[in-house]
């Protein structure tokens, strides 16, 4: 049995002051992530004497291990993930600043592993002011 | 509405009414300078679908609109020094920190920080015998018509937002007496409470079917107490602390009615395990429950120079950990091993550390470990079943290393070592070997050809004799019982081959004759870096490494991982004004090995 993973991240990130007074931040990050088994396979098995295995049995081979045949697909990963922040600051005047802040970040859930789809989005705008004394 | 009214007019006055200097509070001379800031604003939030992986760590929700309060103080006043700092966006999203010094004689500083963390609900669906609805949770799929006093639906774990909030808090303060110069005293505090609700799993039996989900309640709390003491005494650097550190659980028990599969055939003649386990006759049982403890650290080390160029160092640990909820396990108060859960850890290091010559530096180390731990009596139904548990933690660890730096030119630097490990375990329950040796090969180059360019190559080689395995952990193969893959019997292999022969017990645990182990025997790592710089406004950084590692002794199943991490980063600073970095990492894994299954036994 083999399990493969792999994980590719792209990140590009920049800042511009174009004034003492102004300055603007943008940060991008994206992952790709995949993991799956191969090569599961099992043999139906009837030489277990007529016991629970056995598809001539009263259990009708409902324990066969053949049944397991497709176990490997629960454990199949398939994700991206999007993060995104773009934030400016302006100096009013040596006492007040204004900051704004975006953030964007989004996981698409392509393969749902145990804990269902967690594909998911979050969005958030802070803007605040500081006075400095 | 009346909070961003507020906020407006804050924000008018604060634009419009300063602009003189008359306005400046702080006072700016050498001994003395007060800064501060307040930080005001709103923060607008929303989440689409699932929270769990897009906001793990952020506790808003959608629509929210919160306000945001924070600000800082910074004051100098001769030889104090006094700051402190903060941001509130919602009550489990806080970060203060703050420090005081006095003349170096006296310093404290400290932070508090609280966030959520969000955690999944398995809905089981990869279990494959069972049918629960998503986010139902569990459910069972029997439904035993031989125990009609058994409710499974008592066992479903509701669709729940599972999340844990933490609040942190940590300080030290320091101590420097002038009468002792050299010497620091202090005391270091950490605090943590966890509170939330998690998804816990109560499996009986097979974790095929008999697998149900319950909503836990966490308020946990860990405290660290840990006073210690340093002395610089010319050659003799010396340092102890004690550390003390206590875990809580205040969380609500959690119970659950265990399948009555466990022990189907209870009161017939066919009871084949023999009434030893509990189930739902014996009532509601607890479950997932984390034991309280307390755990002591004594740890001495120092250091001595010899002269100019050599140096020894040495430590001492002594811990014990000590299991406090030992006596609700509802064993005998006898004093025997069952009332106490405790281990003792003891570790003693020792490194020289010289430069023989200008250009070559070698460093010897010794480390020796020894980790004591209680055994566990088990308690079954009926005295004659019980039996006693060994710790797998007793152990005794004994490593030797050595290490050789040689600059060889003045841009090429050569690195060198050898380690060597010995891990004696004291109990071998389960594992075919409890004697395992480590030996490591190691060795670096560093070469800078010129000041923009520099590359950095390293290998590791580590055998290890023999790995950590399962003792009889796998059944045979179906050629070693003496069938071929279409099923038909082959010749006698070591005895008659007879469709049928097996039976169902013989064949699934009966039968189980081969190691398993998922450490490597062998393992190969390579590691290459390099750093580029050829002018200015551009620095290029490319590494990559490569690890591969076998396992093939003993094993009739073999086993083998690699992996592969590389990645590049550009930066580039076309102007003073402007900076941008690139970045891309590649991380991929492969393990294989044979993957054995215990699909039922009934």
């Amino acid at each position: 049995m083999n399990y493969d993973s792999e994980v590719h991240t792209f990140m590009v990130a920049a800042n511009y002051a174009p004034l003492p007074s102004l300055s603007f931040n943008v940060g991008t990050s994206y992952s790709m992530a995949e993991s799956k088994m191969h090569d599961v396979s099992f043999s139906s098995e009837p030489h277990t004497d007529g016991d629970r295995l056995d598809a001539a049995s009263g259990w009708v081979g409902t324990y066969d291990p053949v049944n397991n045949n497709h176990m490997e697909s629960y454990s199949e990963l398939n994700y991206t993930v999007w993060d995104i922040n773009v934030g400016a600051s302006y100096a009013i005047n040596d006492y007040v600043g204004v900051t704004v802040n975006y953030l964007f970040s989004e996981v698409q859930d392509d393969d749902q592993y145990v804990y269902g789809d967690e594909s998911g989005q979050y969005q958030s705008l802070m803007t605040y002011l500081t006075f400095r004394f | 509405m009346k909070k961003y009214i507020a906020i407006f007019v804050i924000f008018a006055l604060a634009v419009f009414l300063p602009s003189g200097d008359g306005a400046v509070w702080a006072d700016e001379d050498s001994e003395q300078s007060i800064h501060a800031e307040v930080t005001v604003g709103a923060s607008v939030n929303g989440n689409q679908d699932s929270p769990n992986k897009a906001s793990e760590y952020r506790s808003l929700s959608d629509e929210d609109t919160v306000g945001i309060f924070g600000g800082s103080v910074d004051v100098r006043s001769g030889k104090i020094e006094f700051g402190i700092e903060g941001m509130r966006i919602d009550s489990q999203d806080q970060d203060y920190s703050g420090h005081l010094d006095v003349d170096r004689i006296f310093e404290f500083s400290g932070a508090y920080q609280e966030f959520l963390h969000r955690l999944g609900q398995d809905e089981l669906l990869h279990i494959q015998a069972t049918s629960a609805a998503p986010g139902m949770g569990a459910q069972l799929w029997h439904s035993y018509d031989y125990a009609p006093g058994f409710d499974v639906n008592s066992n479903e774990a509701p669709d729940k937002a599972f999340g844990v909030e933490y609040e942190k808090y940590d300080a030290t303060t320091i101590l420097r007496l002038p009468m002792l110069p050299g010497v620091k005293v202090g005391m270091q505090y950490r605090y943590e409470n966890r509170e939330g609700h998690q998804q816990a799993m109560g499996m009986s039996k097979c974790g095929s079917c008999h697998v149900v989900a319950h909503d836990q309640d966490i308020d946990e709390t860990t405290q660290d107490f840990k006073p210690f003491i340093e002395g610089n005494f010319g050659q003799l650097s010396l340092e102890y602390s004690f550390l003390y550190r206590t875990f809580d659980n205040h969380s609500d028990r959690l119970y659950n009615l265990y399948d009555p599969a466990v022990d189907p055939f209870l009161g017939t003649s066919s009871d084949k395990y023999g009434g030893v386990n509990y189930d739902y006759r014996n009532g509601s049982l607890d479950l997932s429950r984390t034991p309280e403890t307390t755990k002591t650290v004594h740890h001495v080390k120092g250091k001595y120079d010899i002269s100019k160029n050599q140096s020894m160092s040495f430590g001492y640990i002594h811990s014990r950990a000590e299991n406090q909820s030992a006596g609700e396990y509802g064993l005998s108060a006898d004093g025997g091993s069952n009332q106490d859960l405790d281990t003792t850890y003891d570790a003693g290091m020792l490194r020289w550390t010289a430069n023989l010559t200008r250009d070559l530096l070698v460093s010897l180390n010794g480390r020796y470990q020894t980790i004591d731990s209680d055994s566990a009596d088990i308690d079954l139904k009926g005295d004659k079943n019980d039996y006693t548990r060994d710790s797998d933690e007793e152990r005794n660890i004994a490593n030797v290393r050595a290490d050789v730096r040689y600059r060889l030119l003045r841009s090429l630097t050569l690195r060198g070592g050898y380690e060597y490990e010995n891990e004696d375990r004291q109990n071998q329950d389960f594992i075919a070997d409890r004697d395992i040796t480590t030996h490591k090969i190691k060795t670096k180059a560093k070469w800078r050809p010129f000041s923009a360019f520099s590359v950095t190559a390293g290998y590791k080689f580590t055998f290890v004799d023999d790995p950590y395995a399962y003792e009889d952990a796998a059944y045979p193969t179906h050629v070693d019982l003496g069938v071929d893959d279409a099923g038909n019997c082959l010749d006698p292999v070591g005895g008659p081959c007879v469709p049928g022969n097996y039976s169902y017990d013989e064949y699934v645990y009966g039968a189980r004759t081969h190691n398993m182990s998922t450490e490597p025997e062998y393992e190969h790592e390579a590691k290459l870096k390099a750093n580029w710089s050829p002018m200015d406004m551009l620095f290029v950084s490319a590494y990559t490494r490569y690890v591969k590692g076998e396992n093939d002794e003993d094993l009739e199943y073999r086993y083998e991982n690699s992996s592969i991490d590389s990645g590049v980063d550009i930066t580039v600073t076309p102007m003073d004004k402007l900076s941008l970095t690139l970045g891309y990492n590649y991380l991929g894994q492969t393990a294989d090995s044979e993957f054995y299954i215990p699909y039922y036994h009934g």
